[in-house]
């Protein structure tokens, strides 16, 4: 058994620590910083029955876009109808179509400034209850709004703000 | 050639006068004329026989003179009497000739269109033909003679002002009456009856006659007083003197005794009778327009249909009221037209008198379509006063309708809004809108048959029109919630004691999550605030300088909350904070 001469080993332990430190030191034009993720509260969960889609298929922007316009306009319209738009778990759901038939002004008009960006966030398969397979997405629309309306005292008011929509959709296969 | 002379003295009668004879010179032939009284010259040979035969030429030239006069300006405004009569020639009755020239007359009068009712006036003339001959028929206006002169210095500051002549008529003042004689005509004599039934003049009359006319009576005495007494002319009417025969005259003196117009005035527009020449006026509708009608806009979908049906009906009552504004704002310019030139008019009727009887056609027809058009703007004002009381009226009887149907759309609309029974008619659509039967409802949703819901909605910025606390406290009394959660009324500023290195820190609150900004060296944090204490999102938390911190807000109050931080090593901070501002 021959053992290895000490200068080997020092060749060896030297080539390793050089291979590492060039491995983990950043070079000119590849430095990227990590970007900080925000996490969306949303269920984990599938449906009961729910099957994940292999390949999802992104949600036409048109029917979101239509989406968005019906219930801004079911807003404008003092709330009328919203309550078939708004899932059954929206937060503070019946204070909310409340407030906005009592407290949004009545000549309030919501307006649709324009409407970002729009990703697909989740699509599962399902089954319905008369047992017609649907696909059920959930999209994320950045949509950004105005409300304008004319207050007693101080005239025309606007208040325009940009928020996530997160919307659900089914549809048929 | 040179002349000298001597004084002589000659004698006609008891006249004597010097005058001097002159000699011409031997060569320049003819003799020179006399020179009266210190002229010097060469006496002639008879001189003084040639003074005599001058002096007895420049008498009978003066004579000659005389009588050439007497020739030319000696006419009277008599004829001269025939020897040994005492009336001039035909002014003797003479029923014979005047029958005949009264036929001739009337025959002349029927010729230039003089209507029978005048041509009987020539069967009134006096039987001498003198007066037959001087004839003409013409009209007499009787003037208010203030009035009339008042507009006589009108009419000469204007002549003055202008440098033109305003054009005056045959007038002659007597007492307090001007008379205005123009030739007949069927417009002057109903320019004249509209005179006198608007009160411009005091009277009118049609004449043959300018003066008395009176024959010549039979008689040598008689005869020499009517020449005595003026003649033709003379004044049988006392002291004040007429300027028509009123025995030949047919007119009248006041409004009232005017009676009809004559049909034979046809250069009077048919159209234009006479109450529309003095302007009637139609009564006016009522000034004050009733209010518009808004539209109505019901609540309830179940009443859409009602409130177009009232809303078509207002549209219509809005429609009638605007056209009734329309037409009486015109009406009204119309008429304050109308009045203003019926003040010209009458002004200009008061500045120029009628004028010669030359151009009385042109300037009849020039009052004619003077009148017609000031008669036309009455006319079209009172069309449009007319038109506009019917508007009024119309819109009067669609006040009932109106008003029935804003009532059931008030019954419908404060009613809980339930459908309404059942009809013949198609249901209406869930949005409230009507079909033909067999027509389908406009699917609500977007495109592709797939339903849609709003889940939720993660705030970015600005104001949140879906986050139902923010719609309370961008539209609640004060800018706070009432009605929200735990952390509904615990929106706004705060500030530390700086346990945890925040010190000041503000409180917005989107759905359930609670985020605070700013945050020591973190950027905006954001906290679960379905309930209290609220856990933050987020586990890395930078407090005082270290890392992975986990933080829970507890609500004390409304106005306070405490803030509990841990790390991963174990250590911990507490800082409370207090509202500092809404």
């Amino acid at each position: 058994m021959t053992r290895p001469s000490p200068s080997r080993a020092i060749v060896l332990a030297a080539a390793l620590t050089a291979t590492t430190v060039a491995t983990f030191l950043p070079t000119p034009g590849t430095t990227a910083e990590f970007r900080r993720r925000l996490a969306i509260p949303a269920p984990t969960e599938l449906a009961p029955g729910a099957r994940p889609v292999a390949t999802p298929q992104p949600v036409d922007r048109k029917i979101i876009a239509a989406s968005v316009e019906q219930i801004f306009a079911a807003f404008s319209d003092g709330g009328r109808g919203i309550d078939r738009l708004l899932a059954d778990d929206f937060a503070n759901r019946q204070r909310f179509i409340d407030d906005i038939g009592v407290r949004v002004p009545r000549d309030a008009r919501l307006r649709v400034i324009a409407v970002q960006s729009v990703r697909t966030m989740e699509q599962v398969e399902a089954t319905r209850a008369d047992g017609r397979p649907v696909r059920i997405s959930r999209v994320v629309a950045t949509v950004r709004s105005q409300l304008e309306y004319n207050d007693p005292t101080t005239g025309f008011r606007r208040l325009e703000g940009v928020a996530d929509y997160i919307f659900r959709i089914e549809q048929g296969m | 050639m040179t002349e000298r002379g001597r004084t002589r003295k000659a004698c006609i009668g008891r006249k004597c006068e010097k005058f001097t004879c002159f000699r011409r010179d031997t060569g320049t032939g003819g003799g020179r004329r006399g020179d009266h009284g210190g002229g010097s010259g060469q006496a002639w040979p008879g001189c003084g026989r040639a003074a005599r035969v001058m002096s007895v030429w420049r008498a009978l030239r003066g004579i000659l003179a005389l009588a050439l006069l007497a020739m030319l300006f000696g006419q009277g405004p008599e004829p001269a009497c025939a020897q040994g009569e005492a009336c001039p020639p035909g002014t003797r009755v003479d029923t014979a000739a005047a029958g005949v020239l009264k036929a001739r007359l009337k025959q002349t009068l029927a010729r230039e269109g003089v209507p029978p009712r005048l041509q009987e006036l020539v069967d009134k003339l006096p039987d001498c033909p003198a007066c037959i001959e001087r004839a003409r028929l013409q009209v007499v206006s009787v003037h208010d003679r203030a009035s009339y002169e008042a507009g006589e210095e009108r009419r000469q500051s204007i002549n003055r002002a202008f440098g033109a002549q305003v054009a005056g008529g045959s007038t002659n003042a007597v007492g307090d009456n001007v008379f205005e004689s123009v030739e007949w005509s069927p417009t002057n004599e109903a320019i004249a009856r509209r005179g006198l039934r608007s009160g411009r003049i005091k009277a009118f009359f049609v004449t043959l006659l300018s003066g008395p006319c009176i024959c010549c009576p039979e008689g040598r005495d008689r005869a020499e007083a009517w020449q005595r007494a003026g003649g033709f002319d003379r004044q049988i009417y006392g002291q004040s003197p007429q300027m028509f025969n009123a025995d030949v005259a047919s007119g009248a003196n006041s409004a009232s005794g005017l009676g009809e117009d004559p049909a034979d005035l046809y250069e009077l527009d048919p159209s234009l009778t006479a109450s529309a020449l003095d302007g009637e006026i139609v009564a006016r509708p009522a000034p004050n327009l009733p209010p518009a009608v808004r539209t109505a806009q019901p609540l309830c979908p179940h009443c859409r249909a009602l409130a177009a049906e009232r809303n078509t009906l207002a549209d219509r009552y809005n429609d009638l009221r605007d056209s009734y504004a329309a037409d009486y704002a015109e009406a009204d310019r119309l008429m304050r037209l109308y009045v203003s030139r019926a003040g010209e008019i009458a002004r200009q009727d008061q500045l120029v008198t009628r004028g010669g009887e030359a151009n009385a056609d042109a300037r009849d027809q020039a009052d004619l379509i003077r009148d017609r058009d000031h008669i036309a703007l009455l006319t079209q004002a009172n069309a449009l006063f007319d038109k506009a009381r019917a508007t009024l009226a119309e819109l009067e009887a669609l006040r009932p309708d109106l008003e029935r149907l804003d009532a059931r759309l008030l019954a419908c609309d404060t009613q809980p809004c339930t459908p309404p029974p059942a009809t013949d008619g198609p249901p209406p659509c869930p949005d409230g809108s009507i079909v033909a039967p067999g027509t389908p409802c406009a699917q609500p949703g977007p495109p592709g048959g797939a339903t849609v819901v709003l889940e939720q909605i993660v705030p970015v910025s600005g104001f949140q029109p879906f986050d139902q606390p923010s719609l309370e406290s961008q539209f609640a009394p004060g800018g706070t919630s009432t009605t929200g959660g735990v952390w509904g009324n615990s929106i706004g500023s705060y500030s530390g004691d700086g346990s945890c290195g925040i010190n000041a820190t503000s409180l917005a609150l989107f759905t359930n999550q609670c985020t605070l900004d700013p945050f020591g060296a973190n950027g905006p944090t954001r906290f679960n605030c379905a309930s209290s204490p609220a856990p933050s999102f987020s586990g890395t938390i930078i407090i005082l300088g270290g890392a992975n911190h986990s933080c829970t807000l507890r609500r004390t109050n409304d106005n306070r909350f405490v803030l509990d931080c841990t790390n991963t090593g174990g250590g911990t901070c507490s800082e409370p904070f207090d509202r500092s501002g809404p």
